[in-house]
């Protein structure tokens, strides 16, 4: 296993595209940190400008990981998809005919790569933040607890290996990098326009817009908003919500791993 | 070391691609892997590596392929040459081959050198032709040193002086008590490297013997003689049965390739003998007489 794990580490780390996707992540991030950051001055309830500055600290490190996860599910994806592609996956299995060690390695990678791509992810965003003149959060401002950044990684990971598991199944980079995104941003969220009133259940369980709703929970909270039990339907967010998607990607997984195990490579 | 690939057998669909081969590969001899387009020699080798799953088994020194501790210290294999990352450098390409093995760097570079890569072995493989992608195929499967290469078509692409020291190379590395498992279409090339034979065809074993057998089994091997008389030559020769057909004006082709019996049956027929050739089948010759029926993608007649 020791070995399987270093062939995917000479792996992962001797393509151009890793390096690319983590500069890109941590100068998108630092970018989208810096726009989302937003300091603006809050009114009172006479319309009188209050001296305080407000900042979205909570958006500025939400917001750029959200669109940042694409970059991480290009590795993650291209982890299985381009060794299909060049044929490659003949030369690892050949050299670990055990397949079960190759897909265990495949998912520690995917895994370690949503954690760093989360962890570079945050530090753009405070780097974003730090342009703005706010290394820290200013009084009033809604600060990211620890749970908030847990469960930015946990996204991070899960979309990772969804893109990963979708990739290996279809054995096609580009669906396990498109799929997430295109059912995530519209399939889903037409679903959820039209069958909300007559099944929310079945949208409250839809996995990419699920995944979506990693961080509402401060923001809900920092709103001020909370629904009246039974009044309005509220679908989950924060932990729960990517548990559903944790049901999702562990099924992907499942797929994936069978077919890995039983395919010709 | 030796292979035994036992019952081997693969369907596509309603395609019987590789159909109970069964073989055994030897140490110290290159066996050359023939068969027209189609007949199922790549399919083959990947059943053996277990690639692609299929019926049968092979056997590696007695047991399978996963029960070895160092997998590519048992088995190297090239099977195409555009088998890498068109930006993992020719050397990390290596580098990450070695892991499985924990072959040391010195060794991806000493492999490097000697395959010819040396110049370009840190630039991005994506603009390397044919020949390239082919030494670049060869150095990962000789980079654990294993004691077995399976090779498929590692000539296809390299320019006269490299098949000739791909051939010095395979010979040598079997001398040295290995087994090497090559397939090629290149018929003189391997006439010149293989000792051995593994001849297939519709996924079928058309033969399993040693080159020079392969050879002689040809109906082409015969005797060509020139004489005084070939009319009478030839039913003198008929009379002892031996089946003669004439050649040109004065000649006989002779179903044999025994050069004797012809000289005393001219001898005794009072026949001046102007020309005695024996005639051996090439390797060509042969692989053609017993695959004509049996290929797959035939091409059409020129006009």
């Amino acid at each position: 296993m020791t070995a399987a794990l270093r062939y995917e580490w000479v792996r992962i780390s001797t393509v151009r595209s890793t390096r690319v996707c983590l500069i890109l992540t941590l100068l998108l991030s630092a970018l989208l940190g810096y726009g989302a950051a937003n300091p603006h001055h809050d009114f009172d309830d006479q319309g009188n400008e209050l001296a305080r500055v407000s900042v979205d600290w909570l958006g500025a490190f939400g917001i750029p990981l959200s669109i940042t996860v694409v970059l991480a599910s290009v590795v993650a994806a291209q982890s299985i998809g381009q060794e299909y592609r060049f044929g490659i996956i003949r030369l690892t299995l050949t050299a670990f005919p055990r397949r079960a060690q190759v897909i265990a390695a495949k998912v520690a990678f995917v895994v370690l790569t949503g954690v760093v791509f989360a962890l570079v992810s945050f530090v753009g965003s405070w780097f974003g933040l730090l342009a703005r003149g706010f290394p820290t959060p200013p009084e009033g401002a809604v600060a990211p607890t620890p749970s908030f950044f847990l469960r930015g990684i946990a996204f991070a990971v899960l979309w990772a290996l969804s893109a990963f598991a979708l990739a290996g199944i279809t054995r096609q980079t580009a669906i396990g990098i498109a799929v997430p995104i295109v059912s995530g941003v519209i399939v889903e969220q037409i679903l959820a326009a039209t069958l909300s009133e007559k099944a929310s259940w079945l949208t409250d369980h839809l996995p990419w817009s699920n995944a979506g709703r990693w961080s509402d929970v401060e923001r809900t909270a920092a709103n001020g908003i909370e629904a009246p039990p039974g009044l309005v339907h509220a679908p989950p967010v924060g932990w729960l919500a990517l548990g559903v998607f944790a049901v999702w990607v562990l099924a992907f997984l499942v797929v994936e791993a069978v077919l890995f195990l039983r395919r010709d490579a | 070391m030796t292979v035994e690939a036992i019952g081997l057998g693969k369907t596509y669909g309603s395609t019987r691609a590789v159909d109970s081969l069964s073989f055994e590969l030897r140490p110290g001899v290159v066996t050359g892997f023939l068969g027209p387009n189609g007949a199922g020699k790549s399919t083959t080798m990947r059943l053996m590596l277990g690639l692609d799953r299929g019926e049968g088994s092979t056997l590696w020194d007695g047991k399978p392929l996963v029960d070895h501790e160092h997998v590519t210290r048992t088995v190297g294999a090239h099977l195409d040459a555009k088998f890498f990352h068109p930006s993992r450098s020719a050397r990390n390409h290596l580098r990450m081959l070695a892991t499985e093995a924990s072959v040391p760097t010195a060794r991806v570079d000493e492999v490097i050198r000697l395959v010819g890569l040396d110049a370009v072995a840190g630039k991005r493989p994506s603009g390397f032709s044919l020949g390239m992608g082919q030494r670049l195929g060869l150095a990962g499967a000789i980079l654990a040193s294993p004691h077995v290469l399976l090779l498929d078509e590692p000539a296809n692409g390299l320019d006269p002086q490299s098949i000739q020291w791909l051939r010095d190379f395979l010979r040598h590395y079997a001398a040295q008590g290995n087994v090497v498992f090559v397939s090629s279409h290149l018929l003189s090339e391997m006439a010149l490297m293989a000792e051995h034979l593994v001849v297939i065809a519709a996924g079928r074993m058309l033969a399993d013997e040693p080159l020079e057998s392969f050879v002689a089994r040809s109906t082409r091997n015969d005797v060509l003689v020139r004489c005084s008389d070939p009319l009478l030559l030839a039913s003198t020769l008929l009379a002892a049965g031996v089946a003669a057909v004439p050649e040109g004006a004065d000649g006989l082709a002779v179903a044999t390739s025994d050069t004797d019996l012809v000289g005393d049956a001219a001898f005794r027929a009072g026949v001046a003998v102007r020309e005695l050739t024996r005639r051996t089948a090439s390797l060509e010759e042969a692989f053609l007489e017993l695959t004509s029926d049996q290929q797959q993608f035939r091409t059409g007649q020129t006009s």
